[in-house]
């Protein structure tokens, strides 16, 4: 815009283009307290950092990820406290 | 602490680039119209070098992350940034009429060796937060800034007081900014890398990952998991993160080519104008304390923060538009430094408040990804400012169609993973 020849200005103000989308996309996100409610659980954690549910001494195999509802689920499965 | 002094005197460097690029071309005088040197308008350089220096952490710093992460020499790193950020500043000092254009590619430079500086410093976070637990951390987090934040105005107070005091002119007075930074800042890094210790890798490669491709893939990973499991939350906002820092962040590099070249104010003018942004962002930070606890939401705030601050800017740029308007400039630089102080604690609330609760080591991951969409937003505005209108320009270092490219990318990362 600079280089050929359009005001300063209009470079500071297209700024607020990027604030308006920003905007929008706080707009778009969950109520605050589903938002809360939503990262009460960290299913990433299971999901890159547990390895696959294959707990054949109590007998329980090929679980996938989804199957488990919420923290109590995953207590279940393990049979054991987690942290 | 050393980061304070190194981001204000780009304020001053920046100043000086400008105005020996005028000279250059013999339009220094407000009277007369600039053409081009090197291929782009005196005040198009700053913002250029911004670009550069924006895709070269873009590019790169996946790759810096993966050697601090997956390797042994973390420490390494970090002294050896620091030693090459001093140097570039050091070298800076030299910055005259002979030697601008030079010290401008190496601006550029030290845009890149600064991100390396604080991703390898970022990294001991989660170990100091581990080693002193969650309470001790916060209270920390929060002196640090408060440090910074005084060492900040030290610095301007400084400089700003050395070029009134001395009668120095933009030059001199970037060559003097330059040279407090170089002790203060100098001192500080050696101290903190005196203290960080050198620590194991953090994860072992396996046979088939390479460190170049790690990075990435990590960022990735988390990207789309978050997408998968947060999307509705976390990933909005940290979609809306990438836009408002971009705007943030740009604003600062706006801004001195704009009071510069529109305005007409000199380097110890510039200086003033950021200190006064600086003591701005104290009452708005109580500002958006008051506003978070009065509505009981901080998206809210955020989103009232993000309408104040389209108004302020188009209000700012649609009058500040002679040198005669000097005085009100200082006001609105007030205005802007209450919706940045509104700005930085918030988003900061609302991302400590929606991260998944877990190991640290996927909250990292996520601020690594917040850090990289930083990044890689704050290219696309510099591009779209300066080449928007220029895409065929062949010549030109960093395209709107490479910035385009990235935008696209991580749109994808988003969106369609």
């Amino acid at each position: 815009m600079n280089e050929q020849g359009i005001e300063l200005k209009y470079g500071g103000m297209h700024l607020n283009l990027y604030l308006f989308i920003a905007l929008v996309c706080y707009h778009c996100m969950l109520p605050w307290d589903q938002c809360l409610e939503a990262v009460q659980w960290n299913k990433m954690l299971n999901e890159t950092d547990v390895p696959p549910i294959n707990n054949e001494r109590d007998g329980l195999g090929g679980i996938e990820l989804d199957d488990i509802p919420d923290r109590r689920g995953v207590e279940t499965v393990f049979k054991r406290d987690v942290c | 602490m050393g980061n304070g002094q190194v981001t204000m005197s780009n304020i001053f460097l920046s100043t000086a680039i400008i105005t020996l690029a005028q000279i250059e071309i013999n339009c220094h005088d407000d009277e007369v119209e600039c053409g081009t040197v090197h291929g782009y308008k005196p005040s198009s350089l700053i913002t250029v070098i911004g670009t550069i220096s924006g895709v070269l952490s873009v590019l790169l710093l996946p790759f810096m992350g993966a050697i601090i992460d997956c390797t042994n020499y973390r420490r390494n790193i970090g002294i050896i940034s620091c030693f090459c950020l001093m140097l570039v500043q050091t070298i800076q000092i030299g910055t005259v009429e002979s030697t601008w254009y030079p010290m401008a590619l190496l601006q550029a430079l030290n845009g890149f060796i600064f991100q390396v500086v604080n991703l390898a410093a970022f990294s001991y976070l989660p170990e100091i937060g581990r080693a002193v637990g969650e309470e001790t951390m916060t209270v920390y987090s929060a002196e640090w800034s408060i440090v910074m934040f005084v060492t900040e105005l030290m610095y301007l107070v400084a400089v700003i007081g050395g070029s009134i005091c001395f009668g120095l002119n933009d030059i001199q007075t970037g060559q003097f900014g330059q040279a407090v930074n170089v002790p203060a800042s100098g001192i500080c890094y050696y101290y903190a890398w005196k203290f960080f210790r050198n620590t194991g890798a953090r994860r072992k490669l396996t046979g088939r990952e390479s460190l170049f491709g790690t990075g990435f893939r990590q960022v990735f990973r988390t990207a789309s998991g978050i997408y998968k499991h947060y999307g509705p939350s976390l990933g909005w906002f940290l979609l809306a993160v990438t836009f408002a820092e971009a705007a943030a962040n740009t604003f600062v590099l706006v801004a001195v080519t704009y009071l510069k070249e529109v305005m007409g104010f000199g380097s110890s003018d510039i200086g003033i104008l950021f200190f006064i942004v600086i003591i701005g962002t104290i009452p708005g930070s109580y500002l958006g304390k008051w506003l978070t606890m009065l509505t009981s939401c901080p998206k809210t705030t955020m989103k009232l923060q993000l309408i104040a601050f389209i108004i302020v800017n188009f209000a700012g740029f649609f009058c500040l538009t002679k040198p005669e308007q000097s005085s009100l400039a200082y006001v609105f630089g007030l205005l802007w430094g209450v919706l940045l102080g509104w700005f930085y604690p918030t988003e900061s609330l609302i991302f400590s408040m929606i991260v998944p609760q877990g190991k640290m080591k996927v909250l990292f991951n996520e601020k690594a990804i917040l850090y990289l969409s930083k990044l890689l937003m704050r290219i696309f505005p510099l591009s779209f400012l300066n080449h928007f209108v220029k895409v065929k320009k062949l010549n030109s270092l960093v395209s709107f169609y490479t910035a385009r490219k990235f935008l696209d990318g991580f749109r994808h990362l988003f969106l369609l993973t």
